[in-house]
């Protein structure tokens, strides 16, 4: 027995990493509730026991000094930072007596409630809201992933991406997303494609890794992506090297379409995109003439105005050259359960109440038309109703994991929102901008502090899981606690008992039986298991996949036109660009983008992370050396960046891997100082993007794409 | 003694920096010393195209340290497996002002032995030794992504550098290979850029 009392102390739980939503598999070694080391689980079928630095850096996370631990309650004035410890009754007490007294006096429509980014709760807050009765659940989906999600429910009947798969590619095309760096775990399923003999087209303003390597780089002027994905369609078809069976048989509207891409030559896009002609040609021949393909659509041209309808006009390429739902092609995730949205009671919500969500005009952004629930559309027309109480009074919201002072554009617009909220509650890890505008912060649990069934561990971030032709869940087993740290799904539970009412549960295992119903295993069984699989179908289109009014893949969408938006994606000039305000862009000569992956970062998180921050410690700017030239700055200055909205500094890092014409400011930066602000007015690039115009049917904003200029921070004497 | 080595197939290199971190972990680091570094090279113009690479970078355990010869109390030395060890005792009970770090200075590489304050003494990569006695790959050859670096006797890295056409290539462009004759390898890319 000697000596295994230190080993009995030490115990490995077995779980998933969710640092960021890839869900790579895990073996945390804790020590009297305390993570000692992580190591990546070999037996994972998508990570194979490696992991990714936010994974690796998770005890300092979960361990980090500064986490919230209990329930605060505000007792200074709005934002002053001022608080004291309340228990969890006493929160959930408050909370529910606040909301229902709001509800009764204006209406459940007056209470907004959300998420940021989703850590496997996406549906428990839209279920929560439409028990509740308010149409203003809000998800911030309308410039992440909705527009991919949006233009697949219209273009073939399925709310999904459709997405990359790399295993089995002979071409990859890279657009708007660098892939290694927003999902490092799917870097080698990349690199052995390449090794193999892969093409690989790069679409991206910026030089990344995969650019540099690329046998051909588009470097595409921000905000031209809907004209080259015309123009590519201009070739495909006009030279007709689209897939004529595969057309004919399943595809609708395809003369409409051939007469519609006509005018959209590459002479034509040559200079909206900034792509010579004969190169856009040549990349479109490429991706058109290699089988399989596949294209791997990126966040940037959801940031952007038309971002559904370039999401859709990408989609169109994969059909036009057969690549839909074939080994190598793009094709669609279907998880043995969950999936977006199947778990929100969309059908309590009363229709009258449907019909009241805020949403800026915008009839896509969630709700009616394709299958989630309503979405409040948090920009201008959420603020506008806070502010002015019109269409109604909003007094109450309600945030799980969403940090909106840092990740929403025009963080003047969101704060001076946020200070005028009656009743604000903000669940979160640390103090963040957002939580200190609060009345009542709750602590949440990180990923080594809560089970799930992990049906949003998605597949969706790891097309590679699919190289073994299936679709895996995971449970995650909780490892430790830290103070009082509460996952969304038992705060969820909680407060719907208080509130009386229905779709929750009394603990988070009936909740996880209920997820597990489908595939006839209980929580306790499948904790043991770890894993649920289900084979992939190929092709599925062959078994009725394509649910649109005509039964196919449509380039022409009727149900688009009677929505009164363009029936085939359009080309749409941005709010913001040399183009369409060459007014503002003789102050602000500068294209501005915003929002790159770091890859030691995810979202708003882990600045604050030691090992991370010391890997990236500062905001950086990305300058061409012609440009740096021009304004007198050299390596590592500090900059100032103003739009219209406003300046921030970030500092100077003099490279050749953006054009001259172009600046690249690094995303959500912060936290730089204690609070309240936590320093955001200093580098948050959000202080200076732009909330409105926005995309008029999905809402995106822009912040890719914008004017700016640059100057020299002096120094202050 | 079977001799050790590293071999970074730094064409794969995806620059997420993972091994960093899981160096930080296995080693308890605090902010400071990073006895891995992921280093960026480029872009730069070569020919018609902009190339960028990232390059995984460590101590490179060179046959003949110029560290070891620097430090004035041989707290660095070899051992049976090749491998650059620091004595932790002897680097600690030294003063500092005395040494003046020395070490750090010689090396002629991008990543010197590494001074860690809290401890007081300079470490390096030991390509995890511990973990290799208890039958497990260094952590950040275990937890690379890409599986950029490879572990193992020098003997059979070596047939992987001869699958490669027998090449490796220099980095820290100081010393030529033959004076600190590293056992860490770098090997060209598997397929090679198109310069048109």
């Amino acid at each position: 027995m000697k000596g295994s009392t230190k080993n009995s102390e030490e115990k490995i739980v077995k779980t998933i990493c969710f640092s960021c939503r890839g869900g790579c598999g895990v073996f945390l070694h804790i020590k009297n509730n305390e993570i000692i080391r992580v190591e990546g689980d070999p037996e994972h079928p998508g990570s194979k026991g490696t992991l990714c630095p936010k994974g690796l850096a998770v005890k300092q996370l979960t361990h980090h000094p500064d986490r919230l631990k209990y329930p605060l309650r505000r007792v200074g004035k709005r934002g002053e930072g001022k608080w004291e410890r309340i228990s969890w009754d006493q929160a959930y007490d408050e909370i529910a007596t606040k909301l229902q007294e709001i509800k009764e006096k204006y209406g459940a429509e007056a209470i907004v409630q959300g998420i940021g980014t989703g850590r496997n709760h996406n549906d428990w807050s839209a279920r929560f809201c439409n028990h509740l009765g308010t149409p203003n659940a809000n998800d911030p989906m309308h410039f992440c992933i909705g527009p991919r999600c949006v233009a697949g429910y219209l273009t073939f009947g399925i709310p999904a991406p459709l997405d990359p798969h790399y295993n089995a590619t002979n071409c990859l095309v890279a657009w708007g997303r660098n892939e290694i760096h927003s999902h490092p775990s799917n870097g080698r399923y990349i690199f052995d494609a390449f090794e193999r003999g892969a093409k690989l087209i790069v679409v991206d303003p910026r030089l990344t890794k995969l650019a540099s390597r690329a046998d051909l780089w588009l470097q595409v002027r921000p905000g031209g992506d809907s004209a080259l994905a015309l123009a590519w369609m201009n070739v495909i078809i006009g030279e007709e090297l689209y897939d004529k069976e595969f057309v004919a048989k399943w595809c609708y509207g395809f003369d409409k379409l051939k007469e519609h891409v006509k005018k959209y030559t590459p002479e034509w896009a040559e200079p909206i995109t900034w792509i010579p002609a004969d190169k856009i040609r040549e990349a479109a021949r490429l991706y058109a003439t290699t089988k399989p393909a596949c294209i791997a659509p990126g966040v940037a041209v959801e940031q952007q105005m038309n971002s559904w309808q370039t999401q859709r006009a990408l989609y169109m390429m994969a059909a036009l050259t057969g690549n839909i739902d074939v080994p190598g092609g793009n094709i669609l995730w279907v998880p043995p359960l969950g999936g977006f949205f199947l778990n929100c009671d969309n059908d309590v919500l009363p229709p009258e109440q449907r019909a009241k969500a805020i949403e800026g005009g915008c009839k896509l952004n969630g709700g009616h038309e394709w299958g989630p629930p309503n979405f409040v559309l948090e920009g201008p027309p959420l603020w506008d109703a806070i502010l002015t109480g019109k269409p109604y009074p909003v007094k109450a919201i309600m945030w799980m994991a969403h940090n909106p002072m840092v990740g929403l554009p025009n963080t003047k617009a969101v704060k001076e929102a946020l200070e005028k909220i009656e009743f604000l509650v903000v669940g979160d890890f640390f103090m963040t901008p957002t939580t200190e505008m609060a009345d009542i912060v709750l602590p949440n649990a990180t990923w080594p502090e809560r089970s799930e069934v992990g049906w949003f561990t998605t597949p969706l971030e790891h097309p590679q899981f699919w190289d073994k032709d299936e679709f895996p869940v995971f449970a995650w087993v909780k490892a430790v606690q830290v103070g009082e740290a509460k996952q969304e799904l038992e705060i969820y539970n909680e407060l719907a008992k208080r509130l009386k009412i229905d779709g929750f549960w009394d603990t988070m295992e009936e909740a996880f039986d209920f997820l597990l119903k489908p595939v006839g295993v209980t929580w306790e069984e499948f904790k043991k298991v770890g894993i649920i699989r289900k084979p992939m179908i190929w092709r599925k289109y062959e078994h009725g996949l394509f649910h649109t009014p005509s039964g196919k893949f449509e380039f022409y969408s009727e149900r688009v036109k009677e929505l009164g938006y363009p029936p085939m994606p359009e080309y749409v000039e941005g709010p913001e660009s040399p183009i369409s305000a060459s007014t503002i862009a003789r102050s602000y000569p500068l294209v501005l983008i915003t929002g790159s992956r770091i890859p030691v970062f995810y979202h708003t998180d882990q600045r604050n992370i030691p090992w991370l921050r010391e890997v990236y410690p500062e905001p950086l700017i990305e300058i061409h050396p012609d440009t740096a030239a021009k304004y007198g700055i050299k390596e590592g200055d500090w900059v100032w960046i103003e739009t219209k909205r406003g300046r921030v500094k970030q500092k100077a890092k003099i490279t050749l891997s953006i054009d001259a014409r172009v600046v690249h400011a690094v995303r959500w930066w912060y936290p730089e100082k204690p609070g309240p602000d936590h320093g955001i007015w200093e580098s948050s690039i959000n202080v200076v993007t732009l909330d409105s115009p926005y995309d008029p049917a999905m809402g995106s904003p822009t912040m890719r794409g914008l004017l700016c200029k640059i100057y020299k921070v002096e120094e202050e004497k | 003694m079977v001799k050790y080595g590293l071999l970074v197939d730094f064409d794969r290199c995806q620059g997420c920096n993972a091994c960093e971190v899981a160096c930080k972990q296995e080693n308890e680091l605090p902010v400071g010393p990073r006895l891995k570094q992921v280093l960026t090279l480029g872009p730069e113009k070569v020919g018609r195209r902009l190339i960028m690479e990232y390059l995984p970078v460590m101590c490179m355990h060179c046959e003949n340290p110029p560290c070891a010869a620097a430090c004035p109390v041989g707290a660095i030395v070899k051992d049976e497996h090749g491998i650059t060890l620091v004595n932790g005792k002897k680097c600690h009970d030294t003063d500092k002002d005395f040494c003046k770090k020395a070490c750090i200075p010689a090396c002629p590489y991008p990543v010197p032995p590494q001074y860690n304050p809290e401890k007081d003494i300079v470490q390096m990569c030991n390509m995890c030794m511990q973990r290799v006695g208890r039958g497990e790959e260094p952590s950040c050859v275990k937890h690379c992504i890409n599986k950029v670096i490879k572990f193992g006797p020098i003997k059979e890295l070596s047939k992987i550098i001869q699958e490669r056409g027998n090449r490796t290539i220099t980095i820290g462009g100081v010393l030529p290979n033959v004076v600190c004759r590293p056992s860490v390898m770098y090997i060209p890319a598997k397929i090679p850029y198109t310069l048109e």
